[in-house]
């Protein structure tokens, strides 16, 4: 029922209401209420139609409406949930972000650690050992991601 | 008979059932975690100091245990989601 977005819901639900009465009213009339008037006499037959037609009509909108109402009231339930749950969605983000700036920050504190030892101890580790430049080679291919770059030629192998 | 012209603007109103979706979003993650990892870094050529080569090492190891934590935060950050994703969905 597209159209039922386009009108306030209490008018929609007079409508219906309306349509649904005035059925169930003109039926009942038509059918069950004897006439002496002769000239609704005459028209009984186009009332009785005319009657069943509105009762029709106004049951279907009547149920048209109550599963639209439904569904609203689904889709309303749902948008509150949603948007309650995007305080827990803002809180693991927070608490995410929070431990992988402090775990990180250990990291770099080691770090800078374990270069002041490389710099203090710099002279005995460097006193009895000069590094071949197929170490150096070999180290550089084993940094490079196969993945992401063209693997670097090692030279002869002894 | 007029009146029965009617009947087919009576019956557009009563069309299909139009439901309107609720629109979830799957959240942004936060900038630390999809960061990339850095590449390792090389040694010059020339190199002959072995604490030069002990620097590089432990520097890479710095950035592998970056990238590792960056790996396990994002597993842990997908799982919160993913939980919290299906509670509106049961």
């Amino acid at each position: 029922m597209f159209l039922l977005h386009l009108l306030p819901d209490s008018f929609l639900l007079f409508i219906v209401n309306t349509v649904l009465i005035l059925g169930i009213s003109l039926t009942i009339i038509a059918f069950f209420i004897p006439s002496f008037n002769p000239i609704i006499q005459k028209y009984k037959l186009l009332a009785q139609i005319v009657g069943v037609l509105i009762l029709s009509l106004g049951i279907y909108w009547k149920g048209g409406y109550s599963v639209e109402m439904d569904w609203r009231e689904k889709v309303r339930v749902m948008e509150e949930q949603i948007k309650n749950l995007k305080v827990e969605v803002d809180q693991a983000n927070g608490k995410v972000k929070t431990v992988v700036v402090t775990k990180i920050q250990k990291v770099v504190d080691k770090q800078v650690e374990i270069q002041k030892v490389i710099e203090e101890k710099e002279k005995i580790i460097d006193a009895e050992c000069k590094v071949p430049k197929e170490a150096i080679q070999i180290l550089n291919t084993a940094a490079e991601n196969p993945g992401n770059a063209p693997a670097q030629d090692l030279g002869d192998k002894k | 008979m007029k009146l029965l012209m009617l009947a087919p603007v009576l019956f557009l109103t009563a069309g299909c059932n139009h439901v309107v979706p609720v629109k979830q979003t799957w959240p942004e993650v936060p900038a630390e975690v999809a960061a990339p990892c850095a590449n390792l870094k090389k040694l010059p050529e020339d190199t002959e100091k072995l604490s030069e080569v002990i620097s590089n090492v432990a520097g890479n190891y710095s950035e592998y245990h970056k990238c590792q934590i960056k790996q396990q935060s994002w597993a842990e950050w997908y799982k919160l989601q993913k939980e919290i994703f299906e509670k509106i969905n049961k």
